[in-house]
């Protein structure tokens, strides 16, 4: 390990030298952990995370209605535009279709900037509602309809 | 470790050489952007192998069909390619909260959040344009409705006809809408991901709080 | 007063600095007796992976080449083929029927040359490709086959002839 020292380039060792700036209890946070340990992690997250997978996919999952049956009387959308599909329902098209999910968009996209003019802690409340309103609509979707 | 093969090297350079020992905590990061990038993965290799039986436009429905039910092993590869779309998702979104959380989106890493919306954008068009090519009646229907959606906008006959097609033939699936889903949008996912994956050791590792 | 506080901080700190680089050495050194152990769970990690890589390759094969076009098994109404001595062909495929002494018979118009589709023509059975030529019950007349061409088994269940085909050419 001592050999590699000097032709390293990597940012967090080049960054232990502004250590000396740090207060005691930061300076044991930051210890440098090798690669492999990460690796190792990641490894028993993948396998567990793919036995999980595998496990789901053994059930059957359905077909769905073949295009040449009769239409039926409703049709469900899958959940993930479950929110979207809950809001086509009840307001103008302009407004569900485009409108509120544009905002919503841009609203993650200027998520650091309104970090630079409020605190933090705003930051993630205005997250969080923004989170559970989709999560709200989409649940309401999905267990109502 | 680059002492196995000289190949493995240049993979094993993408990595850094070591890390802070509190980025590794498991509830720290719940490793949800790795898993997303498990299940990006794991689509891409399923996908991959229906493409050898899939039959985009009007026999859709019939080739999936067949591919569940004929085809030996088809029904797990095609599960496999539905489930890990659905948990790439549920990791995207975990791994964003995770991220507001500990507001790893301050600078320097802002384009390295805005490179992760867009990510979460082409992912859910990728999920779209998939349950689109299922063939049917539920994705006939979703077409209906994005295309309806989209001749609102200015040159919206031309939009609808570069994304799905030139007209509706009711079936949900049609060969421009698998051009899409299955060379653009991930080829696309692609570069960006490597792109979000060298920000993020460009701007100094996952840091959490 | 303060400048001395302050200077010895920073000495205190220096040191607990140093003590940790040597905590780290001495860790770092045990964890290079650690950093063999991880390896090899890494490599028994990289073995796995590769393991069920290799034994997916034989369940994907029979996936890959699973032919969604082959017919296992021809079904063709009575009324739809009026069965006749001479061979008549059951529509888009290559099974022929006729009334034979026994019951209706099938035959399977593929060349056992190299598996060109033959022609049945005036009481001959023609291959485009290399010539070969059968007579009307398959028998080779001419050309590179040698085997002759393969017989089905006919069924009729119901109203319909039902014709069994494995390996299908």
């Amino acid at each position: 390990m001592t050999g590699r020292r000097h032709l390293d380039t990597n940012l967090a060792e080049f960054r232990q030298l502004k250590n000396i700036l740090k207060r005691p209890e930061q300076l044991e946070r930051s210890r440098l952990i090798p690669i492999e340990e990460l690796q190792v992690r990641e490894y028993i997250a993948a396998f567990a995370a793919l036995a999980v997978l595998v496990f789901i996919s053994s059930f059957p999952l359905s077909l769905g209605i073949p295009p040449q049956a009769p239409l039926p009387g409703h049709i469900q959308a899958p959940w993930m535009f479950g929110g979207i599909q809950w809001l086509l329902l009840r307001l103008p098209v302009v407004l569900a279709g485009w409108i509120i999910p544009g905002a919503s968009f841009v609203f993650l996209l200027s998520l650091p900037w309104w970090a630079s003019t409020i605190a933090g802690r705003w930051v993630r409340i205005g997250f969080a509602a923004f989170a559970l309103f989709w999560l709200g609509i989409t649940l309401a979707y999905v267990f109502q309809v | 470790m680059a002492k196995s093969l000289r190949s493995i090297a240049f993979v094993q350079h993408i990595r850094p050489r070591s890390l802070p020992a509190h980025s590794l905590r498991f509830w720290a990061t719940l490793c949800m952007g790795g898993l997303s990038f498990l299940a990006f993965l794991v689509t891409v290799v399923t996908g991959m192998f229906l493409l050898f039986h899939y039959v985009p436009g009007e026999q859709a429905y019939n080739s999936v069909a067949d591919i569940v039910s004929l085809a030996p092993y088809g029904s797990i590869i095609r599960s496999l390619h539905y489930w890990a779309a659905q948990g790439m998702v549920l990791a995207i979104l975990l791994h964003m909260a995770r991220v507001v959380w500990h507001q790893a989106y301050r600078p320097p890493r802002e384009m390295n959040w805005i490179i992760g919306v867009f990510l979460f954008l082409l992912t859910l068009i990728l999920d779209f344009s998939g349950y689109l090519l299922r063939g049917d009646r539920q994705g006939a229907a979703a077409q209906e409705v994005a295309r309806g959606l989209l001749h609102g906008l200015p040159w919206g006959s031309s939009l609808t006809a570069l994304f799905f097609g030139a007209s509706d033939l009711g079936h949900g699936s049609s060969l421009t809408l698998y051009v899409w889903h299955v060379f653009i949008l991930p080829g696309t996912l692609l570069v960006l991901q490597l792109w979000h994956f060298w920000r993020v050791r460009r701007d100094g590792g996952v840091r959490p709080l | 007063m303060n400048l001395n506080k302050g200077a010895k901080h920073y000495i205190m700190k220096q040191e607990k600095l140093l003590g940790l680089k040597a905590k780290m050495e001495t860790k770092s050194n045990k964890s290079e007796q650690f950093e063999m152990s991880r390896r090899e769970l890494l490599r028994l990690g990289k073995a796995v992976v590769l393991l069920s890589m290799a034994s997916a390759v034989y369940p994907l094969s029979h996936y890959v080449v699973w032919d969604s076009h082959k017919q296992n098994q021809i079904v063709v109404a009575k009324k739809d083929l009026m069965l006749t001595s001479e061979w008549k062909r059951v529509a888009q495929s290559r099974v022929w029927l006729r009334y034979g002494a026994d019951g209706p018979e099938g035959i399977l118009a593929t060349c056992t040359h190299l598996g060109c589709e033959v022609n049945f023509e005036a009481g001959e059975w023609i291959c485009p490709c290399h010539g070969s030529r059968y007579d009307q019950d398959g028998r080779v007349v001419h050309g590179p086959a040698v085997k002759p061409l393969r017989r089905l088994k006919v069924k009729e269940i119901a109203n319909n002839y039902q014709v069994e085909i494995n390996n299908y050419g």
